[in-house]
């Protein structure tokens, strides 16, 4: 006891300063710590979701990204395809009006040809009609004077035998 | 008065094979417009079934009693048409006979042009 004594070791002031002690960290605790601590708790909450956040951003990112990079595979490949189509079209195309040209064109000298057929059948008709009418009118001139009375009585009996036989 | 009873009195004016004169003028006189018109055309058919026209090539051909020998009761109206050439053609109301050289003609050229 005197060895406390000597070092300056007072109980009466150790429990006052004990109890103190308690109050003060009671105060403290009771407005400071309580709230340093709610801020900080909450500084950390938010700082998790912030991470939270940016992680689940970096994510989406990550997968509109892959999204993008199939969009631009397949419209590219559509593109692709578009084009083949569009080549392999205007090939038929060209196919198919070569081909009805040519059709049309052998149509054309078909037809050409069967009018000069006709053409030269009706040329043909025309003049063998103007040549037997010539013919029969020069006939007919030149039988006038061939034909005596004699022929002219004879086939004029002739004719009338035939009368004779054909009703009336 | 029907065409039947017209052509009743079409017949009646005939005396013989000739045309009565004073009967036609009766009839004539009895009928309408109409009836009249109707009495004319029977008379220009009935004159047209009685008449046959017969066209020769030359005068030397007619042989006027062989024509009537061949066509009895009928009358005989005679023309001539040198194209004929030579031979006969014949009219007897719708029936038509060409029996000469210028119808041969033309059935070869006719032909010809076939």
């Amino acid at each position: 006891m005197e060895l406390l004594k000597n070092f300056g070791f007072d109980p009466i002031l150790l429990a006052a300063q004990i109890v103190n002690f308690i109050i003060v960290l009671w105060v403290l605790k009771k407005f400071l710590y309580k709230p340093i601590l709610e801020v900080l708790r909450k500084r950390q909450a938010a700082i998790e979701e912030g991470i939270r956040n940016s992680e689940q951003a970096e994510k989406r990112l990550a997968e509109t990204l892959d999204k993008e990079k199939n969009i631009l595979k397949e419209a590219q490949a559509e593109a692709k395809k578009i084009i083949e189509d569009a080549k392999n079209q205007s090939v038929e195309i060209l196919k198919a009006a070569k081909d009805s040209a040519q059709l049309a064109g052998e149509n054309l000298i078909a037809e050409a040809r069967q009018q000069i057929t006709q053409q030269t059948q009706e040329a043909e008709k025309g003049l063998r009609k103007t040549v037997s009418s010539i013919a029969i009118e020069f006939l007919q001139k030149a039988v006038h004077e061939i034909f005596e009375e004699k022929d002219q009585q004879r086939i004029m009996s002739k004719a009338i035998k035939q009368l004779e036989k054909k009703p009336n | 008065m029907n065409k039947k009873y017209v052509k009743r009195l079409c017949v009646a004016s005939y005396k013989g094979n000739t045309l009565d004169q004073k009967r036609v003028k009766k009839i004539t006189s009895l009928l309408t417009r109409k009836e009249l018109k109707e009495y004319i055309n029977i008379l220009k058919l009935i004159e047209k079934k009685k008449t046959v026209f017969v066209t020769l090539a030359s005068k030397l051909q007619l042989n006027k009693s062989t024509f009537q020998k061949l066509f009895p009761n009928k009358k005989i109206v005679y023309n001539y048409d040198t194209s004929l050439i030579a031979g006969v053609q014949t009219i007897n109301y719708d029936i038509v006979y060409n029996l000469n050289v210028k119808n041969e003609l033309e059935k070869i050229e006719a032909s010809i042009n076939e």
